[in-house]
């Protein structure tokens, strides 16, 4: 065993205990009618009812599905702002032209169009998706933008001075050069786009991990509402561990310190 | 291969600096410069050195007539151009950097790394193939530069002041690569610099250009014999001579009037 590794098994030794301490106190304090069991019902029951829904395929049927529009959305949504970035980036009469507009639509509350998105397109994912697509479309545009000025006219300069093409300075010099900042996009917007799948889903659905959260809450039924946030914050928590690990890749020239 | 020749007849070059307000950078230049030759051109900041070059690289638009080899500039894509500031990509290794010139012209990845590796080994950089920018010191990221300028073995090499950065030393052991790049090609080079010496040291011509808007009010000979050494040249017999017979014209120019 390695001298790094006793030091790391230490402190998840240490965090395992602090955490089991919580919920024990959690769990004690709901017993002895301290808190109350409406508001904060008991561990073991959140727990139990969480099992239920795992072991009725509730909760990956549920996942899947916000999943898909999360994925969708943010797929069609970033292609389609990057895309729209570079074309602003290389037609700067356009982007004269269009910048109020866009900066008007990116300075909406853009969430607060889903319950139009489910006007349009109906209960079904297909609105959850335009909603994430509309959430997710203006910060990859306004960062590929910034990304893309940020590249330093030294570069493309010199990659013209060695005889590159508009689309070889915009593929070899722009489109790397702006990655940094399209990476930090991403993480917005995964963070975007799972935050206005999970609230398009309130507004008006038929499945999808916000649906349950809502009809648990419609019910009063606060053991349920905690079970399903859990699952969230899972489904979170792995998303932007994957995100991470992208990043990293492609990040690897940058100094630890600009990453 | 070999250099190209180029020839300026009656260039004047303005900036519009506002409206209906020009500014003249160049004004009247003519000069031409052999196929093979290396010039330098010194003269006081601001005097439109590095528009000249801008000119010959297809960057600015101009008035006169222009000829590199057999038509205007620009379109080109045998020209290798220094920059004063570094044009590596932060994002690229040293091997990608240097392999960026073959990358545009459509050369493969396997030749692409050949060469690149070879020019990085004989720049004495071998063991830094995989480096990245950022990670190397300037002298190093200076010699990458020049490989990365000269790896296509350009007709026309344009130097803008590349190495005012570098100390003494390592500046005249990257002007050694320099001159041993382009004597090989047999490329023409124009290279702009404040530094008489280094003018002097590399060049078979030196030209001096007047304070702003430029022109050319001196074209010296250099008949030192080739190939050179950067660092001893200085001190073989005429070296000291066309120094000072340059700075008497440059001095005027530099000292304010």
């Amino acid at each position: 065993m390695s001298r790094k590794a006793l030091p790391a098994m230490r402190l998840a030794a240490t965090r395992t205990l602090v955490y089991v301490a919580l919920l024990a106190g959690w769990e004690a304090l709901t017993r002895l009618g301290v808190i109350d069991v409406f508001f904060f019902p008991e561990p073991s029951k959140i727990a139990k009812a969480l099992g239920d829904l795992i072991a009725k395929g509730d909760v990956l049927r549920e996942a899947w599905i916000t999943f898909v529009e999360m994925l969708v959305g943010l797929i069609a949504g970033s292609t389609a702002g990057i895309a729209a970035g570079l074309v602003l980036v290389r037609l700067p009469a356009l982007e004269r032209l269009a910048g109020p507009l866009v900066y008007f639509l990116y300075s909406l509350p853009r969430i607060a169009l889903a319950p139009m998105f489910i006007v349009a397109f109906g209960l079904g994912i297909g609105s959850k998706i335009a909603t994430v697509i509309f959430t997710v479309f203006f910060v990859l545009l306004i960062n590929t933008v910034a990304g893309a000025r940020s590249v330093s006219n030294d570069y493309v300069r010199g990659a013209r001075a060695l005889g590159a093409t508009d689309s070889q300075v915009t593929w070899m010099v722009l489109v790397p050069g702006t990655l940094a900042w399209i990476f930090s996009a991403l993480r917005l917007a995964v963070s975007l786009a799972f935050l206005s799948a999970v609230v398009a889903e309130f507004v008006g659905s038929t499945g999808g991990l916000g649906y349950r959260l809502q009809i648990a809450a419609v019910y009063f039924n606060t053991v349920e509402i905690f079970a399903w946030l859990f699952v969230l914050g899972v489904f979170a928590v792995l998303v932007n561990a994957f995100v991470g690990i992208f990043e990293r890749r492609a990040l690897r020239w940058r100094p630890e310190s600009l990453r | 291969m070999s250099g190209v020749a180029v020839t300026m007849r009656d260039l004047v070059v303005s900036y519009r600096a506002q409206e209906a307000n020009e500014v003249p950078a160049l004004r009247k230049v003519d000069f031409s410069v052999a196929p093979g030759e290396i010039v330098a051109i010194v003269g006081p900041s601001g005097c439109g050195k590095t528009t000249l070059l801008n000119v010959l690289a297809g960057f600015v638009p101009y008035a006169g007539e222009v000829v590199v080899g057999d038509r205007p500039p620009g379109g080109r894509r045998d020209i290798g151009y220094l920059f004063q500031r570094d044009t590596l990509l932060p994002w690229r290794s040293l091997l990608a950097n240097v392999g960026f010139a073959l990358e545009i012209r459509g050369v493969d990845g396997r030749r692409r790394r050949e060469e690149a590796t070879a020019l990085l080994e004989r720049l004495g950089l071998g063991g830094f193939a995989d480096a990245y920018p950022h990670e190397v010191s300037g002298g190093m990221a200076k010699r990458v530069a020049l490989a990365q300028a000269l790896i296509h073995a350009p007709t026309l090499v344009l130097l803008d002041e590349p190495f005012g950065a570098l100390d003494a030393f390592t500046r005249a052991a990257v002007e050694q690569d320099l001159l041993q790049l382009i004597e090989q090609y047999g490329s023409t080079a124009l290279f702009v610099t404040h530094n008489l010496q280094e003018a002097i040291a590399l060049s078979d011509r030196v030209i001096v250009m007047s304070a702003r808007p430029g022109r050319i009010i001196g074209d010296h000979r250099i008949d030192l014999p080739r190939p050179r050494q950067v660092l001893d040249v200085q001190y073989t017999d005429g070296f000291a001579r066309l120094e000072q017979e340059i700075w008497a014209e440059l001095r005027d120019q530099v000292v304010a009037r």
